[in-house]
């Protein structure tokens, strides 16, 4: 049937031919535009903007500045939509000009006056967290939070997660070898291809018309509502195509915007559109981070305990940085089972953009760290670095660092995975090779897990409509950001409703009024949760089948079955009913009528997740815990420490494969993304804490005709109550490419490198150069 | 309390070099491009007006009426082919002398300097009272710029070519940014420059003349 097939993505025409329209594509007679004014300064107090000038320009409507706004923030309320009395980095929003055309818009813009007194700027976490480096937030103490946020006023901590497992000081003594390794990189930038947009109206009956490239429909009405105290029913949000987000689209920003503006007009329609500029450095970023891992192990290689700190670079303000640094710290030891663990993961302010989600949340990142040392601890140990992951391999019966026992269900099978890299890798025969005086060949390989850490009660909704020939309309909360679920969506009611795929149609965009809820299309958990409600929903519409049927056919409707088109009886499949006859209610030849039309209803709520314990962070953050194996082969130029990645692996425990062509396009997908942020992405600081490459001139993602040959395989381990058994995948192809790719390097250059990203230049300085100036 | 005394220095003393000609002295609308910036000055708040220049100057770039406007001291500093900091000396010395309470070094060669930026300026030097209070553009700040008194010895103090630029970074100095129009501050040391800021002046000009 459909469950396995690799079904085309319902939207692929029209995106393939250009037709396919986004939030921007949405132009209106009458729309107004907003140009963003943001700050040239990481770290300054306002002393005053002056808008006179820029009010009095042809076209402009309103110039709105940030002087008695709400604070926002998701976990934390720390963040004015608009800076107010200081800015706290560069590129901050510091006055919105809304004008008839953009052009009149941004030449106004130009007219806005500005006074900043400069201010000390912090510039990584390990400089915020010294003592005597400048403040960020004075008043942390007072910003509204919820119960899980941590943070510690006085200081640039806006929230810690600690991880106490066993006994860390015995699992130390237990151990013949402790080694420790520290990493870092700085925020870099998602990159979509869509920057983020978004447009605002008020009608005259006063319900707030929100259109939003977003991967977050129904959160910008909760805080719109939260936030401004706008009745949450008056809020409509709507979404179309979403052009790429991985995880820059999760948080809410210039939506806030758009809302404020087009208050600001007599609810006139506002647009409010980053261009690149704006979107890498003014929306959030990609978080970077410092971190150290202690590994204690015994001369075997037997994992004993393990003792990280991580530091995020939540940047000015702590959003979803919050969420971030605790989604890393539930997963601190990687794939691997660790009797003793000790964990701090702290978020922590600085003089950069603010963080947010990056595909993975948290995870690369923090695979990164734990990986590169468990490289050095097998060099030091002189043992295969495949045989200690191996040995360590995380397995059911198990308990995670937040002390979850795992089942298996909840866990894919991590040996299994580990083994067939192997294969694949021909990791035995080679893993470095000179091949003549410069040119050297290396392989590297890193493990990867995650579970989604997200809101306890997140849920999910599904509607099933009927047309009359008998075809299905899928209507879900999740967002097409291009991973295809919407299709897998209608894979899976067409498996269930046992007909053909083509006949379920899905409906792409959003719209918070009409579509169900899903809490947000993150955490590679919209195929989990709006399947398992599609699969209720289906289930709910086949006994609405049943029950007119029977009294059709004059069965009871246990008796009956639905497929192929009908509804028919089990023991005589020749008895039946069209279901395009019943789909809007039954009429009798004498005119009367039962039924009406099917609507099928569904929803899917995660059970028995509870926060963290705040001492020990015991506690059950996700529903499971999807695992991967992955490698990359380099070739490495020692002459001049330029280098090629040959081939990039991954064996992903997919549970089940629901649509193979699109779960290879998304591990693809992912293990460029991840090589692409390893090898040559981030940005760059000034000592003011400026961003010198906001722009893609300078900010070179990895090109086409730039890329690996990817190998990719599945393992199915099914999770049992996941539809059909499928587990996430759509983050997985990324979380082990960074570390696996300076695995690879390091034994490649022959030294260890632990920064991001791996520029010839930084391997250089690592080998031999370290001691130079910039150049 | 009486009103602070902010002189303006006008530096008017570099050697045109990059320009190959005395580029003070280039036409610049009805007038020169050296007294763009010095007109500007003359109308705002800032007074006086100290305007530099080398000892032999025959002041053909400076037409008499600005000359002997009331608020205009010129002073000939023998010192200037040292530097930028050596002209600035001069200036400053003169506003010691006439007892200013702060001091806005302008240049001659940022002909679109506007009396507007100058008061706006001199405004938040008064209302705040910083150290220094300084017009910049995308984060960097620039002349023109307003030195409160305390800082006349660490600008005395400077050498050779060495603007006050050097000042902006010592982070004990408290600075007022006025984030203004990138066209302001636009300084012209090339022809290639010149040519630029003479097509920017006619469109912006033809702009506003078609804009009434």
């Amino acid at each position: 049937m459909a469950v396995g097939k690799s079904i085309i993505r319902k939207e692929a025409w029209d995106k393939v031919t250009g037709r396919a329209k986004y939030t921007n594509d949405f132009k209106e007679q009458g729309m107004l535009h907003a140009k963003l004014v943001t700050s040239p300064y990481a770290h300054a107090r306002i002393i005053s903007i002056e808008t006179h000038e820029a009010l009095a320009a042809p076209g402009v409507r309103a110039v709105l500045t940030g002087k008695g706004l709400p604070l926002t923030g998701e976990d934390m309320r720390d963040r004015p939509p608009i800076a107010a009395d200081k800015v706290r980095y560069y590129g901050e929003v510091v006055a919105v000009v809304v004008a008839d055309t953009l052009v009149q818009a941004e030449q106004a813009a130009r007219l806005i006056r500005v006074v900043y007194e400069p201010l000390p700027a912090v510039g990584s976490p390990r400089e915020a967290l010294k003592e005597g480096a400048p403040l960020l937030h004075e008043e942390l103490d007072r910003y509204e939070r919820n119960k899980t946020t941590y943070p510690e006023p006085g200081t640039n901590i806006a929230h810690r997660t600690k991880i106490r497992k066993g006994d860390i000081k015995q699992g130390f003594a237990e151990s013949d070898v402790i080694i420790e390794t520290s990493v870092s990189f700085a925020p870099s930038d998602h990159v979509a291809m869509e920057t983020r947009c978004a447009t605002a109206e008020i009608w005259p009956d006063g319900s707030i018309h929100i259109s939003a490239s977003s991967q977050s429909p129904f959160m910008i009405k909760r805080l719109i509502h939260t936030y401004f105290g706008e009745e949450a029913g008056k809020i409509v949000v709507h979404t179309p195509l979403v052009g790429g987000a991985y995880g820059g689209k999760a948080p809410v920003q210039l939506e806030l915007l758009a809302y404020l503006a087009t208050k600001a007009v007599g609810g006139r329609k506002v647009s409010v559109w980053n261009n690149r500029e704006c979107d890498m450095v003014t929306s959030p970023v990609h978080i970077g981070l410092e971190a150290t891992v202690k590994i204690g192990a015994t001369k075997d290689g037997v994992f004993k305990a393990m003792e990280i700190v991580f530091l995020f670079d939540g940047g000015a303000y702590s959003d979803k940085a919050i969420d971030v640094s605790r989604a890393a710290a539930v997963d601190c030891t990687g794939p691997y089972h660790v009797e003793h663990v000790w964990c701090d993961s702290l978020c922590v302010y600085t003089n950069r953009p603010y963080a947010t989600p990056f595909r993975s949340f948290g995870h690369c990142e923090q695979s990164f760290a734990v990986e590169r040392a468990i490289d050095e601890l097998a060099k030091v140990l002189q043992l295969d670095p495949w045989d200690v992951r191996r040995k360590n391999a995380i397995r059911p019966g198990h308990t995670t660092p937040t002390q979850v026992r795992l089942t298996k269900s909840n866990v894919g099978d991590m040996p299994a995975c580990l083994d067939r890299l192997r294969e694949l890798m021909r990791w035995d025969e080679w893993q470095r090779i000179e091949l003549d005086a410069y040119t050297v060949r290396a392989k590297g390989i890193s493990g990867g897990w995650k579970t989604s850490t997200i809101d306890t009660d997140s849920s999910s909704g599904v509607i099933l409509t009927f047309n009359s020939d008998g075809s299905v309309n899928v209507i879900s909360g999740v967002v097409e950001i291009g991973t295809g679920t919407k299709t897998v969506l209608a894979q899976i009611v067409a498996e269930r409703l046992k007909m053909n795929v083509d006949d379920v149609h899905v409906k792409m965009d959003i719209d918070t009024q009409t579509t169900p809820e899903h809490w947000k299309t993150v955490a590679s958990r919209g195929t989990f949760m709006a399947g398992r409600a599609a699969l209720a929903a289906a289930d709910d519409a086949i006994r609405q089948l049943k029950e007119i049927a029977a009294c059709v056919l004059r069965v009871t409707p246990d008796d009956l079955e639905v497929g192929f088109g009908r509804v028919f009886l089990r023991d005589d499949p020749a008895i039946f009913i069209p279901v395009k006859d019943i789909a809007y209610g039954y009429k009798f030849p004498n005119g009367n009528a039962i039924g009406g039309q099917v609507i099928g209803r569904g929803h899917y709520i995660l059970r028995r997740l509870t926060p963290l314990d705040p001492e020990t962070g015991a506690g059950k953050p996700g529903p499971e815990w999807g695992v991967c194996a992955e490698g990359v082969e380099v070739e490495f130029n020692r002459r001049d420490y330029t280098y090629r990645i040959v081939k990039a692996y991954a064996v992903i425990d997919a549970g089940k494969v629901l649509n193979p062509k699109a779960a290879l396009g998304q591990a693809m997908g992912a293990m460029s993304m991840g090589l692409s942020f390893a090898s040559r992405e981030g940005f760059l600081f000034d000592e003011a804490q400026r961003v010198l490459n906001p722009q893609l001139r300078t900010y070179r993602p990895i090109h086409f005709g730039e890329h690996p040959t990817y190998i990719v395989e599945f393992i199915e381990t099914p999770q049992i109550d996941a539809p059909y058994g499928a587990r996430g995948i759509g983050e997985h192809g990324l979380l082990g490419m960074p570390a696996a790719l300076a695995n690879a390097l390091s034994l490649a250059a022959g030294v260890p490198l632990n920064e991001l990203p791996l520029v010839p230049e930084l391997i250089w300085r690592k080998q031999k150069g370290d001691s130079y100036g910039s150049l | 309390m009486s009103e602070l005394t902010i002189a303006g220095i006008y530096l008017a003393a570099g050697q045109s070099r990059r320009m190959g000609t005395d580029k003070r002295a280039l036409p610049w609308g009805d007038g020169t491009l050296g007294t763009a910036g010095l007109k500007a000055a003359l109308h705002s708040c800032l007074s006086p007006i100290i305007v530099v220049v080398p000892p032999t100057d025959a002041l053909v770039w400076l037409p008499d009426a600005l000359l002997n406007h009331d608020k205009c001291r010129l002073v000939r500093c023998a010192a200037c082919h040292r530097g930028q900091a050596h002209s600035l000396a001069c200036g400053l010395q003169e506003a010691i002398v006439v007892g200013a309470d702060a001091a806005a070094v302008l240049l001659a060669d940022q002909p679109f300097v506007t009396t507007e930026t100058l008061d706006a300026l001199a405004r938040f030097y008064r209302q705040h009272h910083p150290d220094y209070a300084a017009f910049s553009r995308f984060g960097t700040p620039m002349p023109p710029v307003i030195w409160g008194k305390q800082m006349f010895p660490a600008l005395l103090a400077l050498r050779g070519d060495a603007g006050g630029r050097r000042l902006f970074c010592e982070p004990h100095w408290r600075g007022l940014l006025y984030e203004g129009d990138e066209s302001i501050g636009m300084d012209i040391d090339t022809k290639e420059d010149y040519e630029r800021a003479v097509i920017y002046r006619e469109v912006k000009e033809g702009h506003s003349r078609g804009r009434r």
